[in-house]
């Protein structure tokens, strides 16, 4: 507990101000929100950063620790000084068991960690255990199993606080590859794709004891996550699963759906403020935007130029970055029109902070990209980690998290605590 | 002088043949045969792609975002062996000039089996010796022109190649250095026909050829890098290994394959063996997997018997299918090995094909045993029993010797 206020301290100096060196201006470290859920606090893989990456590039980044993880595909969450996430872990040849882990930020020690379920093994190789992400809020932490249990912890201690069975509770199917879901939070209700009968499609769920408190639709579980999205004052819920896209209140009630030109999107969509969504997927169709008015979506924007497998794009100033399947690429979203591409990466992910996307190449290299439809333009490179490696990385507070299925590495792209 | 009207005539018609010779002495870049003629000699020239007789290429082959070694051999002949990964599965797919195969444990098959259209064309990609365009016209591939485009800021001659029977794939020839940046052709994926888009890179010079190190393709959701290390150019080849492999199990009904002198002797009801004669005979691999013959002969009436033996993986077993044109009886064996001999028989299984002969109130079982003792001798017994297998007696002899 004593070490726990310590350590939590330390953030909080670090994360204070710096002061100015020789009479140039030094910015303070960039000072951004925890990244406490799947693709960070907005759900858009983008993060506000007080800082020009391009004007006072990153040139040291040091690795301040790197760690053996299990296996799997949750990203890695960062909230209070704490970086959570699940992995799976084998007994034996056959079976093994999937974990909520709890990491001290500055230091990737295991605080602690909770059995969430049984392990899932990947019938195609691509890697066992967990897919979905964790998300936290002031006190609990909710996650997801990849053989579909939705589980509280408590962050004071790791203990287990309810858990709710979407199998054999609500009839739902896992899909092939694994549950992939990632929990997403609004108010007191945690929000999820259940994918089971009886119009238990998709539903809310109480934080406090994992009671649903509403429940809609018929559908078949996929490997999509629902974002929130705020258009004119009003909350929406979005769910994209097979060919259609599905609106809900907090409240549960249904505003609208869409028809999607494109199949079974697993890359979660993109909110375009103040009133759009990008949705892509892999299959020929490639990617569209819809602008909401008023509750009528309207299709304005087709392009076969993106095509997103299952890593999610970022928008910025008019423009979206993301993989064509293996080929970053730099999508006008107004025209649909390709700015530039570039190959090399593999079946990689990004994220944004500020005006500088964090590409993770599918074999452990970060890229660090300008965000700019100028060109592409590479500010700086260095490997971090090795083998397969498809979770996309997430960034708090100067600080880079990633991770493979073996591996996880913190990098402080400001370890003198400077900004030049 | 004043210019007669004759004069004038003549200058004119000077001028607009001048001017006609000058239109067709025009630029021929766009002439498919000029661009090819640039692009073998960028690859290494024509007499140098022709001293290629073979090439052997190992390297590293990524699929799945996971990096594994290949091999590939191809020859001039369009002849084509390969072996990568897919995930955890090991692929192997050839052609030997006759017969496209695969084993393909990632669409599980651990066995081999002949490909659909889609997947022959792709090998025949695959097959490409440097690059498609060599021998175009002896290969009896069209070539059209179909302009030029700026690909990633730089210009390209665009050719449509099509190969006899196959779709049409558009290659991105860079007008710079004549060399392949990229091409979109049909690739396939479980079976099933996609399109593929191949970037090239890291050209090398080996031996006086120029080709490409590195290849990277997309087609629907995959993505697939290969990067060669190795190349061997001439290198000795066992031409066995381009052949469709038999089923592992097969091999050991192999020694049958072949054109055979057949005595055949019957048990008479006395309990001696009658000679019935000589016959000819052969068996033969259909495929790889389904070994077939025939035997006929008169036993005082014509008895004509086709043998269709096979490998159930299923089961485990071996199996004959024989057919009787006598009787018009198609029946099933199985059985499996005993040391040299293959034991058959129809004998009642739970839910199996049960096929039976009446002998008065009690049923007769049949059991052939083949002996494969030597690759120039073979016996085939028939046996029967009308006590569901307790005891069996003699019925027929059959004695192979190679022809």
């Amino acid at each position: 507990m004593i070490t726990k206020i310590v350590r939590k301290g330390l953030v909080l100096i670090l994360s204070g101000l710096l002061l100015p060196v020789s009479g140039v201006l030094v910015a303070q470290e960039p000072v951004t929100s925890d990244w406490h859920q799947f693709r960070g606090s907005n759900r858009n893989g983008s993060v506000a950063v007080d800082y020009d990456f391009s004007t006072h590039p990153v040139t040291e980044p040091v690795i301040l620790w790197k760690k053996e993880i299990g296996s799997g595909f949750s990203e890695l969450v960062v909230s209070d000084g704490m970086v959570y996430t699940m992995t799976g872990e084998m007994i034996d040849s056959i079976s093994g068991r999937e974990f909520l882990v709890c990491y001290a930020l500055l230091t990737g020690e295991e605080i602690w960690r909770v059995e969430i379920d049984d392990i899932f093994i990947d019938v195609d190789d691509w890697g066992d255990g967990p897919r979905s992400t964790p998300a936290v809020d002031d006190h609990n932490i909710f996650c997801f199993s990849a053989s579909g249990k939705l589980v509280s912890v408590s962050k004071a201690n790791g203990k287990k606080r309810w858990s709710t069975d979407f199998v054999s509770l609500y009839g739902s199917t896992r899909p092939r590859w694994g549950y992939s879901t990632s929990p997403l939070l609004i108010d007191n209700m945690v929000i999820m794709e259940v994918g089971g009968v009886e119009s238990m499609g998709f539903a809310a769920f109480s934080k406090d004891d994992g009671d649903i408190i509403w429940a809609a639709e018929t559908i078949t579980a996929a490997y999509n996550s629902p974002i929130s999205v705020n258009i004119d004052g009003e909350t929406q819920i979005i769910f994209a699963n097979a060919s259609k896209l599905f609106s809900f209140s907090p409240s549960g009630n249904l505003l609208w759906t869409f028809d999607m030109p494109v199949r079974s999107p697993m890359a979660s969509p993109l909110f375009i403020e103040p009133d759009m969504l990008f949705v892509s997927a892999a299959n020929d169709a490639g990617s569209f935007i819809i602008k909401i008015n008023d509750n009528d979506p309207e299709l304005v924007m087709t392009s076969n130029q993106m095509r997103n497998d299952w890593s999610s794009s970022s928008y910025k100033d008019g423009y979206i970055y993301g993989f064509n399947v293996a080929t970053l690429l730099c999508m006008d979203a107004e025209s649909g029109e390709r700015k530039w591409l570039k190959r090399g990466f593999g079946k990689g992910s990004l994220m944004m902070a500020g005006n500088m996307l964090f590409v993770l190449s599918d074999q452990g290299a970060i890229t660090m990209v300008e965000a700019t439809p100028d060109e592409y333009k590479e500010v700086a490179s260095f490997d971090v980690l090795e083998g397969r490696s498809w979770t996309a990385p997430s960034y708090s507070n100067g600080k880079l998290f990633v991770r493979n299925l073996t591996h996880m590495v913190c990098i402080d792209l400001f370890p003198d605590n400077t900004a030049m | 002088m004043r210019l007669t009207s004759l004069t004038l005539l003549v200058l004119l018609f000077l001028q607009f043949t001048s001017s006609l010779a000058t239109a067709c002495v025009s630029d021929d870049s766009d002439r498919p045969d000029t661009i090819i003629e640039k692009h073998i000699a960028a690859h290494g020239g024509v007499e140098k792609l022709s001293s290629v007789h073979s090439m052997k290429l190992t390297g590293d082959f990524t699929s799945f975002s996971v990096v594994h070694d290949f091999v590939t051999i191809k020859t001039s002949d369009g002849w084509f062996y390969s072996t990568y990964n897919l995930g955890k599965h090991r692929v192997t797919e050839g052609y030997d000039g006759d017969v496209f195969w695969t084993i393909d444990p990632w669409q599980g098959f651990d066995f081999p089996r002949k490909i659909n259209q889609v997947e022959k064309h792709v090998i025949m990609q695959k097959a490409d010796l440097i690059t498609p365009f060599f021998m175009w016209k002896e290969k009896n591939y069209e070539v059209r022109f179909l302009g030029r485009e700026d690909i990633d800021g730089m210009e390209m001659n665009v050719l449509e190649l099509t190969r006899p029977g196959m779709p049409a794939e558009t290659w991105y020839i860079n007008s710079n250095t004549s060399l392949a940046y990229k091409y979109h052709s049909q690739w396939v994926d479980f079976t099933y026909p996609m399109q593929a888009e191949t970037y090239f890179d890291d050209y090398r010079e080996v031996d006086g050829l120029v080709m490409p190190f590195y290849t990277e393709q997309t087609f629907s959701t995959r993505h697939r890098i290969t990067q060669i290390k190795e190349v061997l150019i001439n290198s000795n080849l066992d031409e066995r290994i381009f052949r469709m492999p038999s089923c592992k199990y097969m091999d050991k009904l192999a020694m049958l394959d072949g054109t055979w002198d057949v005595d055949v002797q019957v048990m008479t009801r006395q309990g001696s063996w009658h000679e019935i004669g000589t016959v000819h005979s052969t068996f033969c691999f259909m495929d790889r997997n389904r070994l077939q013959g025939n035997i006929s002969y008169d036993m005082a009436f014509p008895a004509s018997n086709d043998f269709i033996f096979s490998y159930n993986k299923r089961t485990d077993q071996y199996q004959l299918i024989q057919f009787s044109e006598l009787f018009s009886v198609t029946e099933l064996f199985q059985g499996s090995f005993t040391n040299n001999k293959l034991i058959l028989d129809n004998l009642p299984e739970e839910g199996a094909v049960n096929s039976h002969s009446e002998t008065g109130n009690q049923r007769a079982y049949t059991r052939y045993i083949i002996s494969l003792d030597t690759m120039e001798a073979i016996t085939i017994e028939r046996k029967q029993s009308t006590d569901r297998g307790e005891n069996w007696r003699d019925a027929e002899k059959l004695t192979l010797t190679r022809h």
